[in-house]
């Protein structure tokens, strides 16, 4: 597999442990090199007298060093990587030593005893349950007649005051629907509250979020007419979760899956890790979200860029996009990725999974054949029939994407709704870059 | 759309002051669904644009973007850097390590190759912020880098002659001070022929302005038309004046010249009761000196009771006038001169004149023979500027002669050259440096790093200071030494083939 500098340097708790690893990517500071099918190990002389044993699971990408070093990955795992990625040559294929598969056995037994011991716990009595089911249903329906009444305050007054609020506008109600027991409720209100008031035409956004909140108060009194789809979809909305362990036992997609981008959002302690992915077989997407506290691990390490042989299985809802790694096989190195052929087709696409899931926000897209182009200050990306959509406002890296393309035709990777994209990454001469 | 543009109107102003109804709605939304007014107008605002919102997304088409051109960017001639050189440029950027950037596009260039497309913009947007990296960037960022610059006005620095004029004609004070920078260094011809294109409507601020940038490059070619401003301002005129004296063949160095040819001659004697020949340096107290000399800004009085009023005048003179002066005058080589002026106390006192001069008038052989010959303890405050104007192996060397004595100015002199330092010299400096530590910390090893060969990386131990205290701080700038050092190792090593 090959890895970028890229994709290797995302992975550092820090930048210190970037510029550390960095100097750790030189021959000379490792006394040992090598490499097996799964796994590459090399020994790095530290300031101890023994020198530190590093090794790096290559196919779910992780890291284990002898080090004292409390960061993750430590710098030695990160050089070690990113001298495999500049030169494979260097290092010598040989039989995984004691310590080496020591790890990669207990790796795997530790995912089978997790598995194990969360069935255990699933052993729970229904009927206590149930009752637990329906107090919550009822907390829901009244903190949502509140919210229905909130957002008919905004109807009746207007947007036009809406920029002058200050949060606790927004942060009351939203901490009256987890009150309420409907937390995803709450994350719809802040992202209302999170509208950018300076951007020309934010009323739009504002009222999509409106409308979007509304239709879930609307629908889930109705609940018993929809499909089973569009039911856990609007469960899921008003924030029910999904036992993450039942939907790993359902069947799952196994496929090639090619890393299209990571986003992480670090919130005070918590970070929110956004993987986009694409089956290369299914030709479907896959959105894999993971939540982790300061000093914890994400429970996969997703490389953007890079293939995964793995089988994802889909939350449930309408069309759904975010998935579970249920496990992962190897990471191949072919990538065969094809697109939809232009705008026009990504709009049929996008009206199609509205039919479905009309709460649909941001839709991501690999879309061939575009232009990078730039009229009045405004960027576009235009498709071989002269059709097209506007770059989104925030990204910062049209002048990248317009360098990468030359002014000509490319296939891009990117997330968005309607007329509005934003490039997560792009293929030129075959080669994934990154954007973000 | 422009149904979607009377909600938005609706939903700014509020269903209080302007409700929806369901006549709103058009007609192909109303013959598929019913819909009704009821009595209350903010339920009816959001069931029915909740109506056209999915109307809205379900419908959603391309922007037609036919009537908007794009341009293609010319194949490349040259081949892109290697994956690896991309890598480690990548470093470079990413933590701002601008030394080692001029570096890396030296490699990049003196190999014929460009950058890869996905970095030229970051590289674009140094050179706006510095132009010396301009020309650097754009040799190596091919044609696609020029096909940006078109594209992107900002990044567009190659202005044409047309431009040029009229940015002197039309810009701000700034704008023309860089223009004629530029213009004086690249073509320094081109940029005094602008210049005398408004001269005569420019203010004294300005013409002091660039007199001063007329230094860069300054020459004989220059000279005519120095000599033939007639000025008004006497701050101006002193600065022509001062440009005069710093070009060898002006009428006014000139003048200076007479008075020391006949102030200063060779004196040949007898010594030891006639058996040997005596040559000495005979100065004449005597001295005519023109007005136009002091007008020209030479002192007549020493404020200096051990100076006398000749010796002062005498040694701005010397200093003021190109040392090859003395070898035509006296017939003699540059040693011979020097030795001859060291022979006696009171000629000795104008060695640092002579020192001043080569330094002056950029007079490498004779700042080299003063190097030489010359008492240490005479020239002392002019040795750094003199191996400053020294150029590349002979600079190494009079700086590893002269580091005992001169550590920090020549350090300092050494940090600002673009060539790597020999081996031996990195390691005087650098046993020097570290048992300096509080005075040199990280802010010096990383403009030092790219001058330091990287053999150095192999023998970094062994500059460590021998007192316990100073062992802790040398280690953590050893890393960051060898942390750098291995950066200039991977952009060598990643244009070797």
């Amino acid at each position: 597999m090959n890895f970028s500098e890229e994709q290797i340097l995302s992975m550092a708790p820090d930048e210190s442990s970037k510029k550390s690893g960095k100097e750790l990517a030189n021959e000379s500071k490792w006394v040992k090199r090598e490499v097996s099918e799964r796994a590459l190990w090399g020994e790095c002389q530290g300031s101890g007298k023994l020198p530190y044993q590093t090794q790096v699971d290559l196919i779910n990408v992780a890291f284990k060093c002898s080090c004292p070093s409390r960061k993750f990955p430590c710098k030695h795992g990160l050089g070690l990587l990113l001298l495999y990625a500049r030169d494979k040559k260097i290092f010598s294929s040989a039989t995984e030593p004691d310590w080496v598969t020591g790890w990669l056995d207990k790796r795997g037994e530790r995912d089978e005893k997790k598995l194990e011991k969360k069935e255990k716990e699933k052993k729970i009595d229904p009927a206590s349950q149930a009752k637990r089911q329906e107090n919550r249903l009822k907390r829901v329906e009244d903190g949502m007649m509140d919210l229905r009444l909130w957002i008919k305050d905004i109807v009746r007054n207007g947007l036009l005051n809406i920029p002058g609020k200050d949060s606790s506008y927004f942060e009351t109600i939203a901490k009256r629907m987890v009150d309420a027991q409907a937390p995803g409720l709450a994350t719809m209100i802040r992202s209302l509250q999170g509208t950018n008031f300076y951007q020309e035409g934010w009323q739009t956004n504002f009222l999509d979020q409106l409308l979007r909140i509304y239709l879930v108060l609307e629908g889930f009194p109705r609940m018993s007419n929809l499909s089973g789809a569009l039911q856990e979809e609007l469960m899921t909305l008003v924030g029910f979760t999904q036992s993450q362990e039942e939907i790993k036992a359902e069947a799952g997609v196994r496929d090639d899956w090619f890393v299209l981008a990571k986003r992480v959002d670090k919130e005070e302690n918590l970070t929110k890790e956004r993987n986009w992915l694409y089956g290369q077989k299914s030709k479907r997407y896959g959105l894999i979200l993971q939540f982790y506290v300061k000093g914890q691990l994400p429970e996969v390490n997703l490389l953007p860029g890079s293939c995964v042989d793995a089988e994802l299985v889909y939350f449930k809802g309408a069309n759904p996009l975010r998935a579970l790694v249920k496990e992962q096989f190897s990471v191949t190195s072919e990538t065969s990725i094809e697109g939809l052929k232009n705008w026009k087709e990504i709009s049929e696409y996008a009206s199609r999974v509205h039919a479905v899931n009309p709460w649909m926000n941001h839709l991501p897209a690999i879309v061939e054949n575009v232009v990078p182009v730039i009229t009045n200050n405004q960027w576009l990306l235009k498709d071989e029939h002269g059709n097209g959509v506007i770059i989104d406002h925030g990204f910062q890296n049209s002048w990248k994407l317009m360098s990468l393309s030359g002014g000509k035709p490319l296939r891009i990777f990117a997330v968005g709704r309607e007329n509005n994209f934003e490039p997560l990454g792009a293929w030129i001469d075959n080669q994934y870059k990154l954007l973000v | 759309m422009k149904l979607w543009e009377d909600i938005i109107n609706k939903a700014t102003l509020g269903s209080g002051k302007l409700p929806l109804k369901s006549s709103d709605i058009p007609e192909i939304i109303t013959q598929k669904y019913e819909v009704f007014d009821s009595q209350d107008p903010e339920e009816d605002f959001l069931r029915f644009s909740s109506l056209i919102y999915q109307y809205r997304r379900a419908g959603s088409l391309p922007l037609n973007f036919q009537h908007i051109a794009h341009a293609e960017a010319e194949l490349e001639i040259k081949s892109y850097c290697s994956p690896k050189a991309s890598g480690v440029l990548n470093t470079i950027l990413e933590e701002d390590l601008m030394p080692f950037l001029k570096l890396w596009i030296k490699q990049c260039a003196s190999k014929e190759l460009i950058v890869t497309p996905e970095l030229i913009p970051a590289l674009l947007d140094i050179a706006l912020r510095k132009k010396e990296f301009r020309k650097l960037i754009r040799d190596i960022s091919g044609k696609r880098g020029e096909w940006l610059c078109k594209l992107n006005l900002r990044w567009n620095f190659n202005s044409s002659s047309t431009d040029q004029h009229a940015v002197w004609e039309t810009g701000n004070s700034e704008e023309r001070k860089e223009l004629l920078r530029d213009l004086r260094t690249n073509n320094p011809g081109e940029a005094l022929e602008l210049l005398k294109t408004t001269w005569a409507t420019e203010g004294a601020n300005e013409k002091l302005t660039y007199l001063e940038i007329l230094r860069i490059n300054l020459s004989q070619s220059d000279l005519s038309w120095l000599e033939s401003l007639k000025e008004k301002g006497q701050k101006v005129n002193a600065a022509v004046l001062d440009l005069m004296k710093s070009i060898p063949t002006s009428s006014i160095v000139a003048e200076y010249s007479n008075v020391l040819k006949n102030a200063i001659n060779i004196k040949k004697g007898k010594a030891l009761l006639g058996m040997v020949n005596k040559t000495n340096l005979d100065v004449s107290d005597n001295l005519t000196i023109p007005d136009i000399v002091f007008k020209s800004g030479v002192e007549k009085l020493s404020s200096d009771k051990n100076v006398s009023d000749n010796q002062y005048i005498l040694a701005q003179l010397i200093s003021a006038v190109p040392p090859s002066f003395w070898n035509d005058h006296l017939q003699l080589s540059a040693e011979a001169i020097i030795e001859l002026f060291q022979k006696e106390k009171k000629t000795a006192f104008y060695i640092p004149a002579l020192a001043i001069a080569s330094i002056k008038f950029k007079d490498i052989n004779w700042s080299k023979s003063i190097l030489d010959h010359a008492d240490p303890t005479i020239i002392d405050s002019s040795v750094a500027p003199m191996i400053n104007s020294l150029s590349g192996k002979d600079r190494d060397g009079y700086a590893r002669k002269f580091l005992k004595e001169k550590p920090r100015e020549i350090i300092q002199v050494m940090i600002d050259q673009e060539e790597e330092w020999s081996l031996d010299l990195a390691k005087l400096i650098i046993h020097y440096t570290s048992n300096e530590i509080y005075n040199y910390n990280r802010s010096f090893y990383r403009p030092a790093a790219p001058l330091i060969p990287v053999a150095i990386l192999e023998i970094l131990e062994s500059f460590t200071p021998t007192e316990e205290q100073k062992k802790v701080y040398w280690k953590n700038q050893s890393d960051e030494l060898a942390r750098l050092l291995t950066i200039k190792q991977q952009t060598l090593q990643s244009f070797t083939a």
